[in-house]
């Protein structure tokens, strides 16, 4: 699958109130613009290029018990909260 | 002689569309140009070969290797070869890998992965096991210490066979 | 941690976040070990005496095999110091009356907490027996007004499991809950991730649903009635449900990109039953009364967030984008960036820096004229304001082995908000009406598998 074409449908659903779309656009629009040019069939590494992906540094979050405690602290002292994620990247392995 | 190894999986044959899909891989295998450096199997003509891609940055490669060493020295006298194929950008990661296994068979290195693309490999680590005939056989996606019977069941069928 | 007030709603969320990052993390090393430990503590102080915490925790995550793998976490903390309450400060000094428990072990009185006195309460018709006595505390001219009696601990724990479901797909569920004295949580959540194009891309769907207790000591205020000691409503709560929806990208070799859509909705309590906000008079701007403050029951937050890491041979960089609004009319802005620089082989040096701005909620303000007719919802709580927040921080680290990590980090945290605010009454135009924040935290932490 595309991811391109998957972001271009999420773009255009219409449960995303104008809001999201005008304060994301330029968030969407970079990752729209690097997948572009980048053209779909040239995103990625081949399953022998993940050796860095392999690493504890690269992990979508590398420090887990760290993060839940800095959300901690900024969930106390500010009006927002979450927004990370945690899936994906990592060595792929069989 | 160099083999050419061609995509013919005995299992998972479940359509003409994947047949179909199956050949033309095949076909693509057959251009020239990308085997310009391809693995050179003739030394082993006769004989079964078990193809490891690995690297030293993946977890079930290292648990590969102890198995690998000791079912090389179980079947060997019965005309067993292990080729392992390094895809380590970085051979020095490599080299401090295999110090810490001392594995008896040879080992390639494919920093480019041009190997490893001529065998299409999917995922680290990947084995084929490529039969007496000069055929890929079997392909094993991942180690899993818990199917290492089922790998030893798949050597010694295709060491039962006669070479042709 | 609370570190002030109540507002602790995503407990079992950030021990789920916990769970669900060192799943993840622990894939990097799969098969490599099969039981994992991540333990850490952090140490918080705030300025001027306000909150002190010490919060040890630890995650221990296993695997039967397959990635099969079972996580448990816990979480205790410990804070005790001084929170603002939220009245404004004055030129004369002010009087606080807030319930106590007298006779039970669950007083939130201690002689250590300092500044509070007991008294007791004239009778009056038809009131119960615990509203015989109170908790008093006076604020200095000039002083931010600040509850001295602060201390509290929680216990929290959560437990996750996780497996591959089909092909390049992963599920995960599990549950947590949390702890205090007037404060419980309980929640639920579920995970699914699905890769794509040889695992380069990874979609993925979170989702969690939570159960808030407040049961405050000496009852639930009704909004806009006068702080008092005598005793209150019954227990109340919220519900709340979270979805994440995310997909994570390998771009190269080097590159690694996260974009995510976050979708929150609570219903229920969302006040902090401890918080007042001052009615002022309309000419002096001196306080006259202390009403309890009165929140939306119905909130919903969303946020976009992009992360991307970047590896440079001895760097990693990482950066992040948080866009965050709900419709209480906050909206916030975050940027974070990291770079963790790898020295002598086995140690690493990571500088840290945050930028954060938020505008107020709609129904933020620092106070109340009296006479003026009353809005339907009104904080004083300056987390609901508008300011700029400011992280630095520096971590040390030390790798003995591919899996075990020992670190130190200190940080430093700063609010600034405008303590000025146009157009303030009276004395009020004297006084520092945002209750500034400054911190320094220190975490010591270690992970280690077998």
């Amino acid at each position: 699958m595309c991811l391109t074409s998957w972001l271009c449908s999420m773009r255009k659903r219409p449960s995303m109130p104008r809001k999201v779309s005008r304060a994301g656009a330029w968030v969407v629009g970079f990752t729209l613009t690097a997948l572009a040019l980048n053209g779909c069939a040239s995103i990625g590494v081949k399953p022998w290029e993940r050796d860095l992906m392999a690493q504890k540094a690269m992990a979508v979050d590398s420090h887990p018990l760290q993060s839940a405690m800095d959300e901690h602290i900024y969930f106390s002292k500010e009006a927002s909260s979450g927004g990370r994620g945690f899936a994906g990247g990592g060595c792929g392995c069989n | 002689m160099k083999l050419h190894v061609f995509q013919m999986r005995f299992a998972n044959f479940t359509g003409l569309a994947k047949s179909l899909a199956l050949i033309i891989v095949a076909l693509a295998a057959l251009n020239p140009s990308a085997h310009a450096q391809s693995l050179d199997l003739a030394p082993y003509k006769g004989k079964v070969i078990y193809v490891d891609f690995w690297a030293s940055w993946c977890g079930p490669c290292r648990q590969s290797f102890p198995w690998m060493n000791s079912t090389y020295a179980d079947f060997k006298a019965r005309g067993f070869e292990i080729v392992a194929v390094n895809l380590d950008q970085d051979q020095a990661l490599a080299k401090t890998f295999l110090s810490n296994f001392t594995p008896q068979f040879p080992v390639v290195f494919d920093p480019k992965g041009v190997v490893a693309t001529d065998y299409h490999v999917k995922g680290m680590p990947t084995a084929v096991l490529i039969g007496r005939d000069g055929r890929m056989r079997f392909t094993h996606d991942g180690f899993k210490p818990e199917k290492e019977s089922e790998y030893v069941s798949h050597i010694m069928a295709l060491l039962d066979e006669k070479a042709p | 941690m609370q570190l002030v007030n109540k507002r602790r709603s995503n407990v079992c969320r950030a021990l789920a976040a916990a769970a669900a990052g060192l799943l993840q993390s622990t894939q990097a090393n799969a098969a490599d070990t099969t039981t994992t430990f991540e333990s850490g503590v952090l140490y918080y102080k705030e300025n001027g005496g306000r909150v002190q915490a010490i919060e040890p925790s630890v995650t221990a995550s296993y695997d039967f095999g397959n990635q099969h793998r079972l996580s448990l976490g816990v979480i205790y903390d410990s804070l005790t110091g001084a929170s603002p309450n939220g009245a404004v400060p004055s030129t004369q000094s002010q009087n606080f009356v807030t319930p106590i428990k007298i006779g039970s072990t669950k007083t939130s009185v201690t002689s250590a907490s300092g500044g509070s006195t007991i008294i007791s309460i004239p009778p009056t018709p038809g009131q119960l027996a615990q509203a015989a006595f109170g908790r008093q505390y006076t604020v200095d001219a000039g002083k931010l007004p600040v509850d001295p009696g602060f201390k509290d601990q929680r216990i929290a724990a959560n437990v996750d499991w996780s497996q591959p479901m089909f092909e390049g797909s992963t599920i995960g569920f599990g549950a947590g809950f949390s702890h205090e004295h007037d404060y419980q949580s309980l929640g639920a959540h579920t995970r699914l991730a699905q890769d794509f194009n040889d695992k380069n891309t990874t979609v993925s769907l979170a989702l969690n649903y939570e159960h808030d207790t407040s049961r405050p000591l000496g009852g639930i205020p009704v909004p806009f009635t006068s702080m008092s000691p005598q005793w209150k409503g019954p227990n109340d709560g919220k519900n709340g449900v979270d979805a994440v929806l995310g997909v994570t990208q390998i771009m190269n070799r080097f590159w690694l990109t996260q974009f995510n859509y976050s979708y929150s909705w609570s219903n229920g309590y969302q006040n902090d039953p401890y918080r007042v906000i001052s009615v002022v008079a309309p000419l002096t701007g001196l306080p006259v009364d202390n009403l309890y403050e009165s929140r939306p029951e119905k909130r919903r937050r969303q946020s976009l967030y992009w992360d991307n890491r970047i590896h440079m041979d001895r760097d990693v960089l990482d950066l992040s984008l948080r866009y965050f609004w709900d419709d209480w009319g906050v909206h916030s802005i975050t940027a974070d960036i990291s770079d963790r620089f790898s020295f002598a082989r086995r140690w690493f040096i990571e500088p840290h820096g945050r930028f954060y701005h938020q505008d107020s909620a709609s129904f933020y303000k620092p106070y109340l004229v009296q006479g003026q007719p009353r809005p339907a919802n009104a904080t004083s709580d300056t987390r609901l304001g508008t300011f700029n927040a400011y992280t630095g921080g520096l971590k040390l680290g030390w790798i003995p082995n591919k899996v075990d990590e020992l670190g130190l980090r200190v940080e430093y945290y700063k609010q600034v908000g405008n303590g000025h605010p146009p157009g303030a009454i009276g004395q009020l135009a004297k006084q520092d009406l945002f209750a500034q924040v400054s911190a320094v935290s220190a975490t010591l932490s270690y992970s280690y598998g077998f």
